[in-house]
């Protein structure tokens, strides 16, 4: 993009030369538009990453540390200049991990959809060579075992790339064992959250002080679903459907709108969505009003049925 | 120029996404059915009705599986039209939708009018809303509509409580006499004919496409033969009597042709007829039985069973245009009777597993099965119009009855039987 418009440029300047004070005013134009166009970026990046489910909370993440640096900072007034340099260091570091854990999703996918494309190769192989039953049966057991192998192998990797990126981020960015260890449990937790749909309920209160209104929020949002799972009847033939519903709730927790945002197309599928929301009058919502008006008070919910 | 940095920066603007926002994601359901409230229908026709038509709404709804029905007992109140209904009352008892209506009888021509609602509770709207009419014969028809009516404006899928099914009927007379009988009835196994009897076995009917016909192999000439019988008219035409196998009649999707089993060339094998010239194709060439055709709804593919891997029966699929047969069951050492859904992406057949026979269905694109029956030797899948139930025959009691399930494996029920052995059901396409 800019290379044509500095081509543009220089094209222009050929023709009418820098001197016309039109020219120039272009010139500053132009960078005045640079200068927006990089705002704008930031600007759209950054909310961009908080807009992703719950798995990757990254600018949560972000307020939440830093409110556990501001009790830092008043116990010592001293380290104010270092503990916002160290902010702006933990935030390009959290921007580098929202990037890795966003490669290591994609690589993930990849090589997930790479075993099911191996695993399809597989099978037409075998279906040629198939003709016996007692050969059949030892295929099939090869193949359970083979799958395994690679469930196990999957996860193994998955693993150790996960330990690998922690490790990658100490050596990178030298922090403490604490941050680290906190960090640790917040992949592991929400690793979990987005494997099951267990909330993360216990462990809320033990994990430290930046990490309670996360998991005080992530609280509310599994039993917000689990309440819409149980009243969401999933009417028939609709794969691939997705619905998403804006909801809007009073601090009370009662409801006070429902509005579809984006229609699956089907009229039957939009409205078992309405009707798992309106049959709940009142939402489990936190008393902190902070916390209601943040993430509560209008929030997304989108529908669509499990993968078989 | 101006005009351009504008744009672009509306452009810009109109791909970042300004508020950051908390989206919930809902990928799971509840696992129980719908909960829905049948009211009985007000009578004012002034004399007893010949047909409750909230139960036959009831049984059609509960039946399909995709639905919960409250028992009567349990309702707070008996509306009988949308403005009655206290929306608080039906939430109260956890219904979705509630559905309320009236009947009144036109004296002078003997038509009552039914009048009928479908409300959604969470909505508070009236969703659906007709005034039907039928004599005192017909109300059970006009029941299977509303039925019908309410399924699709609730799942978005078609209802097909309206359509019917085929099946064969035995039973033993003296020691040495059977009677066979081809049945028709509504699809709730109600209102059933007899379209042929006779004291020899009958087999295989399978419905035309437009629902007026039913193809079948009889035996009652003394040796198999397939024909065709129109079902309003009775006319029955003999299509094929050639010596050795006559077997499993299978219409085209356009009705124009038939596929068969015939063994007239030595062994069996799969032929497609044309009714219009009666003229003979040939489409499998092996040694081995091939059998039990079946054409894909788009009338590109053929799916059929045969032995030719080895002497279990397994089921085969080929283009109708290279007649290329590729195997396509790999699991257990019995597959068969295929048929394949009305979108042509599953096929449903018969598996033997664990020492009984079972109807499973497959992916034909991944070749994935399912099991989808528990009795032990079921026979002979049907699959509803709109691809919701099977409908097929196992034992009971020692007893051949009629069994259907749902595609998901979920609601199941049986099918009373008047005349002894029930088999061979075929359900058929939609009536209009």
């Amino acid at each position: 993009m800019t290379n044509s418009r500095s081509s543009d440029r220089v094209a222009k300047n050929k023709k009418i030369g820098l001197a016309n004070p039109e020219n120039r005013r272009s010139l500053v134009f132009s960078i005045i538009l640079h200068l927006v166009m990089v705002a704008v970026l930031l600007f759209s990046w950054d909310f961009s990453e908080s807009v992703k489910r719950i798995e990757q909370p990254a600018s949560m993440k972000a307020r939440v540390l830093s409110a556990a640096e501001l009790e830092a900072l008043r116990a010592d007034k001293q380290q104010v200049k270092d503990a916002a340099l160290k902010e702006k260091k933990k935030k390009s570091d959290l921007e580098a991990k929202k990037k890795r854990l966003k490669d290591e999703k994609r690589r993930k996918d990849l090589a997930k959809k790479k075993a099911a494309e191996k695993k399809k190769q597989d099978a037409a192989k075998k279906k040629a060579l198939i003709k016996k039953k007692e050969k059949e049966q030892r295929d099939k057991k090869a193949r359970e075992e083979k799958q395994r192998q690679q469930e196990a192998e999957r996860k193994k990797r998955e693993q150790e790339e996960r330990r690998k990126a922690l490790e990658d981020s100490k050596t990178e960015t030298a922090r403490s064992e604490k941050q680290l260890e906190r960090e640790r449990r917040l992949a592991e937790r929400l690793a979990q959250a987005s494997s099951s749909d267990v909330p993360i309920v216990q462990d809320a209160n033990a994990s430290g002080s930046g990490l309670a209104e996360i998991s005080e929020r992530d609280r509310f949002i599994a039993l917000i679903r689990s309440r819409v799972e149980s009243r969401w009847h999933i009417p028939p033939k609709s794969r691939g459907l997705k619905v998403v519903l804006r909801i809007r709730l009073l601090p009370s927790g009662e409801r006070s709108r429902v509005e579809v945002v984006s229609s699956s197309g089907s009229k039957a599928f939009d409205t078992s969505a309405l009707n798992a929301v309106n049959s709940i009058r009142i939402f489990p919502v936190p008393d902190d009003p902070a916390l209601f008006d943040r993430y509560f008070r209008n929030f997304l919910q989108s529908f669509s049925p499990p993968e078989e | 120029m101006n005009n351009r940095v504008v744009y672009f920066l509306l452009a810009m603007l109109a791909y970042s996404p300004v508020f950051a926002e908390l989206t919930i994601e809902i990928t799971k359901g509840s696992d129980s059915a719908l909960p829905i409230s049948i009211v009985p229908f007000a009578n004012r026709s002034g004399q007893p009705m010949p047909e409750q038509i909230a139960r036959v709404v009831s049984n059609d709804l509960q039946r399909s599986g995709d639905f919960d029905v409250l028992p009567t007992s349990k309702m707070l109140s008996l509306p009988n039209s949308s403005s009655q209904i206290h929306y608080r009352d039906w939430r109260l008892l956890g219904q979705n939708y509630v559905l309320v209506g009236e009947v009144a009888l036109d004296v002078p021509t003997g038509n009552y009018k039914v009048t009928y609602e479908l409300v959604d509770v969470y909505q508070q709207k009236r969703i659906v809303g007709e005034v039907l009419s039928a004599n005192a014969k017909g109300l059970r028809k006009l029941s299977h509509r509303i039925s019908d009516r309410v399924y699709e404006a609730v799942t978005g899928v078609r209802g097909a409580f309206s359509t019917r099914i085929a099946y064969v009927t035995s039973k033993r007379l003296t020691k040495n006499k059977t009677e066979y009988r081809l049945q028709v009835s509504d699809s709730d196994g109600q209102n059933s004919f007899t379209l042929f009897k006779s004291h020899e076995p009958m087999l295989s009917p399978a419905w035309s496409n437009d629902a007026q016909h039913l193809a079948y192999v009889s035996f009652h000439s003394g040796r198999p033969a397939i024909y065709i019988q129109h079902i309003k008219s009775g006319q029955q035409r003999k299509v094929t009597g050639f010596r050795g196998i006559n077997s499993s009649p299978m219409w085209s999707p356009d009705d124009s042709k038939l596929l068969m089993t015939l063994s007239k060339d030595g062994n069996a094998e799969i032929y497609s007829f044309d009714l219009a010239s009666s003229s003979l194709t040939r489409l499998t060439n092996h040694y081995g039985i091939d059998t039990e055709a079946s054409w894909s709804p788009d009338g590109q593919r053929v799916v059929f069973t045969s032995n030719r891997g080895g002497g279990n029966p397994q089921i085969y699929q080929m283009s109708i245009r290279d007649l290329v047969p590729e195997r396509i069951s790999f699991e257990g050492r019995y597959n068969a009777r295929p048929r394949y859904s009305r979108d042509g992406k599953s096929i449903y057949y018969v598996h033997q597993a664990g020492g009984g026979f079972h109807i499973a269905s497959m992916d034909t694109e991944t070749l994935e099965n399912v099991i989808l029956t528990s009795t032990p030797l079921d026979e002979s899948p049907s699959l509803s119009p709109n691809g919701r139930m099977i409908i097929y025959s196992t034992k009971l009691k020692g007893k051949g009855v009629l069994a259907v399930v749902s595609v998901d494996g979920g609601a199941k029920y049986f099918l009373p039987s008047d005349h002894g052995d029930v088999k061979e059901p075929a359900w058929s396409p939609f009536l209009n």
